[in-house]
C-alpha cells in the first residue's frame, strides 16, 4: 500500500518516517468516513447502551467469579473461560489477527484457526484474570468509531494496577454486541498478535503457527486441567 | 561547588556513564538505521508474496531486528538466571508496604524530570499538579515513604522527554533493544539520558548509594510484575515481537494523548476492516458464528453439570 498524496503533504509535519505517511493516510481515510458514518446515528447516546450494557455486564460477572474465593481456582478460571466464550467474537478475531493471511488459508484451516485461537484466548486469558481479586474496573465511557463500532473505556481500580485504561472495542453482528478487540494502555491484543502470527506465518509458513498455537495450548490443559 | 567537579560529573547518576554509553550508540546506530530501512524490514526477508502479507509500518520500525534480538537473547538471559530470581527474593523478604514505599520514594525523586517535560509540552496544569504532588508527598507523605497526593486525587503523570520529543514532532525512529535498560527507540533513548539529568541532585551521593538506589528501585519494579512476565513469555508465539510490540503501541499512544490525538483512531482502517473480501468473509463469519453458537449452548450445559458436581466435591 502506498499514500502518495497524503505522504507528501505531511512531510511537514514529520519528517523522513513511513510511519507517520501510514498513521496520516489511515487518519485521512478514517476521517473521511467519520463524517458519513456520524450522520447516520442519530442518537449516540441510545446507539452506545448496548454495548456499554454488554461490557459493564460482563466485567460485573468476571468480578464476582474472581470474589469466590471458596471455589477451587480450576472453577473460577472455567467459569471464566466460559464468559470470554461468549462475548468475544472470535471469528472476527481470527479474521482480523492474521489479516492478509487468512485469505491464504483454505476453509478447513480457517476453521481450525478459529476453533485453536478461540481456546487459547480464553485460557490464557482465564488463568491471568484469575489472579486479580481485589480489582474493581470502572466504566467511565464509550466513543462510537468511524464505522459504527463502539469503543468502551474502563479503568482500574484499586489494587497493583490502579488507573490502568483498559478498552474494549465491540462491533454488532446478528443483533448481539461482541468484543473485537482489547486494548490495554495503548497496546492492542489484535495488532499485537497480528505481527505475532506475521512473523511466524513468514518464517514457517501456516503449518508453524499450527503447530505453536497446539503446543501452547497443550500447556495451558496441563496447568488448568479440564472441567468437562 | 562539589558536584560540579570533575569527581563530581563522573559520578552524576551512572548519567556520566549512560550519557557516555547512550550518545556512542546514537552516532554508531544512526547511519546504521538509515541504511537498514528498507521496505520491508531487514528482519522478514522472503519472496514477493512475503511483502505483500508482511505489514509495512510494523517491520519499517525494526530496520536493526538483528541486532536488537542478540541484545534481547543477552537481556532474557540476564534476567531469567539473574534479575528475576534476585526480585523473586526480594518479594519474600520484603512486605508489601515497603515495596509500595520503595515506589512511592522512587517516584518522587523522579518528579523533578515529569515536571520539566510537562513545562516543556506546555502543559502548565499538569505542571501544577505535579508541584503538588511533591510538596504534598515530601511533606505529609515523610518524604515520599506514603503517596498523600493520590489520596488526595492528585494524578500521577509520567510525561518523560522521549513524549515531549514526540509532542513537538520528532518521528520515533527505529526501535532499539538497550543491553540492561530494555526496549526504546532512538527517540526515548535520546529522552531518557535528557531525563536522567534531571536527578542530579544524585551527583551529591558517592557511587554506591547511586548504584543501590537505582539498584532497588529496579529490582522492586521487577518484583512486582514476577507472573506477568513469567506468563507473557510462556504465552507469546515470539516473545520478542509481543515486546516490541507492546512497547511501540504503549509509546505511540502516549505521545498521541500527550498531543491530545487519539491514537486508536489514526491505527483503526487499517487494523479492523478489510474492504475487498469484508462481504465474502462476512458471510463466513455468520456460518462459523452459528456453529460455534451451537456448539457453545451444548458445552454450557455440559459445564453447568460439571460445576454442580465441582461444588459438591468441595463441600464434601
Amino acid at each position: 500500500m502506498r499514500f502518495g498524496l497524503s505522504g507528501s503533504r505531511s512531510v511537514y509535519f514529520f519528517p523522513k518516517s513511513k510511519v507517520s505517511f501510514l498513521i496520516l493516510a489511515a487518519l485521512s481515510v478514517v476521517l473521511l468516513s467519520a463524517s458519513s458514518a456520524s450522520s447516520e446515528i442519530d442518537d449516540p447516546e441510545a446507539y452506545m447502551a448496548p454495548p456499554r450494557a454488554v461490557a459493564q455486564e460482563t466485567l460485573d460477572r468476571v468480578i464476582s467469579v474472581l470474589s469466590q474465593q471458596d471455589v477451587p481456582s480450576r472453577v473460577r478460571v472455567s467459569e471464566i473461560e466460559q464468559i470470554v466464550f461468549e462475548v468475544f467474537d472470535f471469528a472476527t478475531m481470527s479474521k482480523l489477527v492474521l489479516a492478509r493471511n487468512w485469505k491464504k488459508f483454505d476453509r478447513q484451516q480457517q476453521k481450525e484457526f478459529v476453533k485453536e485461537f478461540k481456546l487459547y484466548l480464553s485460557r490464557t486469558y482465564g488463568g491471568r484474570l484469575d489472579r486479580y481479586r481485589q480489582t474493581a474496573i470502572e466504566v467511565y465511557g464509550s466513543r462510537i468509531e468511524p464505522r459504527g463500532d463502539v469503543t468502551v473505556l474502563s479503568r482500574v481500580q484499586g489494587g497493583e494496577f490502579d488507573g490502568i485504561e483498559m478498552n474494549y472495542r465491540m462491533r454488532e453482528r446478528t443483533g448481539q454486541w461482541k468484543v473485537i478487540d482489547i486494548i490495554v494502555e495503548g497496546v492492542s491484543l489484535v495488532s499485537n498478535f497480528r505481527s505475532q502470527f506475521g512473523e511466524v506465518i513468514n518464517r514457517g509458513g501456516p503449518e508453524k503457527l499450527f503447530e505453536k498455537m497446539e503446543e501452547k495450548n497443550a500447556e495451558q490443559r496441563l496447568i488448568i486441567p479440564e472441567v468437562d | 561547588m562539589r558536584w560540579t567537579s570533575w569527581r563530581g560529573f563522573r559520578v552524576s547518576l551512572i548519567s556520566g556513564r549512560k550519557i557516555l554509553f547512550l550518545s556512542l550508540m546514537m552516532t554508531f546506530l544512526m547511519p546504521f538505521a538509515q541504511s537498514g530501512a528498507d521496505p520491508v524490514g531487514a528482519g522478514v526477508s522472503g519472496t514477493a508474496s512475503v511483502s505483500e502479507v508482511s505489514e509495512p509500518s510494523k517491520s519499517n520500525g525494526d530496520p536493526l531486528e538483528k541486532m536488537n534480538r542478540g541484545i534481547f537473547w543477552l537481556n532474557e538471559k540476564g534476567d531469567i538466571y539473574l534479575v528475576a530470581p534476585a526480585a523473586r527474593v526480594w518479594r519474600w523478604v520484603t512486605p508489601s508496604f515497603v515495596r509500595t514505599a520503595v515506589v512511592n520514594v522512587n517516584r518522587l525523586i523522579l518528579m523533578p524530570a515529569i515536571f520539566g517535560n510537562d513545562i516543556f509540552q506546555l502543559k502548565f496544569d499538569k505542571a501544577g499538579e505535579d508541584f503538588l504532588r511533591v510538596v504534598f508527598n515530601a511533606s505529609f507523605g515523610l518524604g515520599g515513604l506514603i503517596d498523600v497526593a493520590t489520596m488526595v486525587d492528585i494524578p500521577q503523570n509520567d510525561e518523560d522527554f522521549g513524549q515531549t520529543l514526540g509532542y513537538w514532532g520528532v518521528p520515533h525512529g527505529p526501535y532499539l533493544m538497550l543491553p540492561l535498560f530494555g526496549p526504546a527507540t532512538v527517540r526515548d533513548g535520546v529522552g531518557r539520558v535528557v531525563d536522567s539529568g534531571a536527578t542530579f541532585y544524585f551527583t551529591l551521593l558517592p557511587i554506591w548509594g547511586t548504584f543501590i538506589i537505582r539498584g532497588v528501585d529496579l529490582l522492586n519494579l521487577r518484583s512486582r510484575y514476577l507472573e506477568e512476565v513469567d506468563e507473557s513469555r510462556r504465552d507469546a508465539f515470539d516473545y520478542y515481537v509481543f515486546m516490541r510490540e507492546a512497547y511501540m503501541q504503549n509509546r505511540d499512544a502516549k505521545v498521541a494523548r500527550a498531543r491530545g490525538e487519539d491514537y486508536q483512531r489514526a491505527a483503526d482502517d487499517d487494523l479492523y476492516y478489510f474492504d475487498d473480501e469484508e462481504l465474502e468473509i462476512e458471510e463466513y463469519n455468520d456460518q462459523v458464528e452459528r456453529k460455534l453458537q451451537r456448539e457453545q449452548e451444548k458445552k454450557k450445559q455440559d459445564n453447568e453439570a460439571s460445576t454442580q458436581k465441582d461444588a459438591g466435591e468441595v463441600k464434601q
